[in-house]
């Protein structure tokens, strides 16, 4: 039985594993002439190009620095503002109203509002590109947030401030570390809704704000398979890292 | 008059909970509340503690108009039905959480604290998670944790009804003995006639947000709306029956 | 008023761009505003209504929206229904969540290097014999059955609702009504149909909706792995806003309302299900 679960697990980490692998073959895949499966020869040549010969890194700078404020901003204004609606009389309907944003093709929403970002000259900025995608993530969290705020963690707070805590302490001593999980995997989610972002970045960043995935389509529509695999594996390391945590995370609480 | 309760009342839209509620209290005593579930008698605890206000009506401690006061400068805790102890700090920081809100010395916290969880009888369980505690248990820790504020009131709203009724049984006496010891007043509210009797030094019943309040425990055993008669009647019948 | 305040600043921020860019559009698209504005004219909404390309693609994406979603919960429902031992604990948890990881382009990226003419799967079969040239192996991406788009869009849904599923059968107590309907007399098959997967998909009804509409508003895949003519409607989009011709843009505006429109309506009906469902 023990050998079943292991052979069970090893066919499921493979299979996870075959995209990875794949990217991986493209990336030193040097001539590959149809129809050869395997490459004439091996070649770090996009590895190199990328990270010494371009500014990829500078892009996965910047991708990163946007995407993490994305990940604070969008959680923090959640927090204060979800907690707000929960004990709104009309929260079910504040609540539905978030999944709109979410429910739109980021780049036809892109289209559509790209003239209040022409008015105000964000467009073609990283300004731009970080209020746009605040405007998805937003809502986002403020679901994700939407069931915490439950009778139960409302009466500690009460509790909290009937044995003498300010509003101030309450909030920092007891709401805080309560939804500390809450905020993590909110931070996780909403740096992957902006890592993975290509819809937002692509209209209102208009190529000048560049980010990673925009990199990686350039590479895709340039026919340079290597780069763009090479790309590939490095812009998912943080989403599988995070997705490892959140893992951890969703576990705990069951 | 240590607490005071003057003509609450309480609507919730068009719905009349609290009807002109007034009553009296000493310093260390316990009015016992009797009273069906959905009667007012938590929405009355609340407004007390100051969690919602009344529609009208007035709450003084010592002669001393509180009703304006947020609940965190009114020194009056509601306990709620369990024990609501917070999940994220051990058995010491929660029966600490008052000192520290006071913003009180780590020596001061330190010798009060242990000298309470020693009273409570939890000594050896500073550390523990809450979530690992008994039922009796985390009622101890969650009376320890107000206890250590000195409020000038508790009110508690059916503290033990989660618990088994030996536990039940043993945290009423436990309470009591508490009580005295801190020569706390508290109000408590009850849909258990037997626990009414037990914890009680004045005795009130509620009925569709009207208070009635008794003179002392006889006029409550003897009146119709408490139903100690009745069952009183009950147990002797089965008596008879049996001889 | 705090409170008023705050509810105010969220529907300023979660509808006010959108209903701007829905009152922009319309005026956009019937010529009121614009760069070669001419006033009122309703001729951008005539082309887009009456032009059998826009048809075409609107109709080619509710069809290759829902059948990927149908492939894609239809294989996790299979799946984790012949794979009890999934878990989301311990290294299968994690194995089960790393998918979730991939971004569309990516996922789309590497379904074109398989698929291809020139393509890993299509020397696979060369080298099996299969075929015997490279014209051989059928266009499997940008091909007119978007078959490319389909599958990949299939694998994309698939990883979320395994997870969605496996989390499903630990938390919602399962196992009861199994063993309940076990004793009852039911078999492995029937309890499958009639227990279990009825209450996985009322579970999963309102995520099935939000993935239908990601997927028919999806950018990514299409553009990579679509059918150029007509293309899926948010590519058709994109192209009538990029094009250089600004004659173009009115009925850029117009199709993206089109777009609005549907996804407002398959929200609402989805939203409302689900209070039933909820209310139940």
């Amino acid at each position: 039985m023990k050998t079943k679960a292991r052979i069970r697990i090893i066919v499921l980490i493979n299979l996870v594993m075959i995209p990875f692998v794949f990217l991986l073959f493209l990336s030193i895949a040097g001539t590959w002439f149809f129809p050869d499966v395997l490459p004439g020869h091996w070649s770090l040549n996009a590895w190199h190009g990328l990270f010494l010969g371009n500014d990829f890194w500078w892009v996965l700078l910047k991708s990163v620095v946007l995407s993490s404020s994305i990940a604070i901003l969008a959680t923090a204004m959640a927090f204060f503002i979800s907690r707000q609606l929960s004990r709104h009389r009309y929260r079910d309907i504040l609540h539905s109203i978030a999944y709109l944003p979410y429910s739109f093709s980021p780049v036809i929403y892109a289209f559509c509002i790209q003239f209040l970002f022409i008015r105000s000259g964000l467009k073609g900025t990283y300004a731009g590109v970080l209020i746009a995608q605040l405007l998805i993530s937003f809502p986002f969290v403020v679901l994700l947030f939407s069931k915490h705020w439950n009778h139960e963690l409302k009466n500690q707070e009460i509790l909290s401030m009937s044995l003498g805590a300010s509003e101030y302490q309450t909030v920092v001593r007891v709401t805080l570390p309560l939804t500390m999980r809450l905020i993590k995997l909110s931070l996780i989610q909403t740096f992957l809704i902006s890592w993975f972002d290509y819809g937002i970045s692509l209209v209102i960043g208009r190529g000048i704000a560049q980010t990673a995935i925009l990199r990686i389509y350039q590479y895709i529509a340039e026919a340079n398979i290597a780069y763009a695999a090479t790309a590939s594996l490095v812009l998912l390391i943080p989403p599988v890292m995070l997705s490892i945590v959140q893992h951890k995370l969703s576990s705990n609480v069951a | 008059m240590w607490l005071e309760v003057k003509n609450i009342s309480k609507r919730f839209d068009k719905n009349e909970v609290l009807k002109d509620i007034s009553f009296s209290l000493e310093q260390g005593k316990t009015l016992a509340i009797l009273g069906k579930s959905g009667c007012g008698k938590t929405t009355l605890l609340k407004i007390i503690a100051g969690i919602i206000p009344a529609c009208e009506g007035d709450v003084f401690h010592q002669h001393k108009l509180i009703t304006h006061l947020p609940l965190n400068k009114r020194n009056i805790i509601y306990l709620y039905q369990d024990a609501l102890l917070f999940p994220h700090l051990n058995v010491f920081e929660n029966i600490a959480f008052g000192l520290r809100a006071r913003k009180l010395g780590e020596e001061e916290i330190l010798q009060k604290a242990n000298k309470l969880i020693s009273e409570l009888g939890l000594t050896g369980y500073e550390n523990q998670n809450p979530q690992l505690l008994s039922g009796g248990q985390k009622q101890r820790v969650a009376f320890g944790r107000s206890l250590i504020v000195n409020p000038d009131c508790m009110l508690l709203d059916e503290p033990f009804s989660s618990l088994d009724f030996e536990t039940r049984t043993t945290m009423q006496m436990f309470y009591k003995e508490m009580a005295e010891k801190f020569n706390i007043t508290t109000v408590f509210v009850t849909h258990d006639l037997k626990e009414a009797l037990i914890m009680g030094n004045h005795f009130a019943v509620m009925d569709s947000g009207r208070l009635t309040f008794y003179k002392d425990k006889s006029e409550f055993i003897n009146s119709p709306e408490t139903g100690v008669m009745q069952e009183k009647t009950f147990w002797d019948n089965i008596n008879a029956d049996k001889t | 008023m705090k409170r008023y305040i705050v509810v105010l600043l969220y529907l300023v921020l979660v509808l006010g761009p959108l209903l701007a860019g829905v009152v922009y559009s319309m005026l956009y698209s019937t010529g009121s505003i614009g760069l070669l504005s001419k006033g009122f004219s309703l001729v951008a909404w005539q082309n887009v209504l009456t032009d059998d390309f826009v048809k075409r693609s609107f109709l080619s994406t509710i069809f290759v929206a829902t059948i990927s979603l149908v492939i894609g919960v239809a294989a996790a429902l299979f799946v984790v229904l012949k794979s009890n031992w999934l878990r989301r604990s311990g290294i299968a948890g994690i194995m089960l969540h790393i998918p979730l990881a991939f971004p569309p382009m990516v996922a789309a990226f590497l379904m074109f290097q398989l698929l291809y003419k020139g393509g890993l799967l299509s020397r696979i079969f060369y080298q099996l014999g299969l075929t015997t040239d490279i014209a051989d192996f059928p266009g499997l991406v940008n091909d007119n059955l978007n078959i490319g788009v389909i599958l990949c869009m299939a694998l994309f849904v698939f990883p979320f609702f395994v997870v969605f599923f496996v989390q499903k059968m630990e938390i919602s107590g399962m196992n009861r009504y199994v063993t309940l309907a076990a004793s009852l007399g039911a078999g492995r098959y029937q309890t499958d149909m009639k227990i279990v997967i009825p209450l996985l998909l009322r579970h999963a009804w309102f995520n099935i909706a939000l993935y239908w509409l990601i997927l028919f508003g999806n950018f990514e895949i299409p553009l990579i792995l679509g059918r150029q003519h007509p293309a899926q409607v948010s590519v058709l989009i994109g192209q009538k806003f990029t094009k250089y011709d600004l004659g173009d843009l009115p009925e850029a505006y117009a199709i993206s309302l089109l777009y609005v429109l549907v996804v407002l309506v398959v929200f609402l009906l989805f939203l409302f299900k689900n209070r039933k469902i909820q209310a139940i």
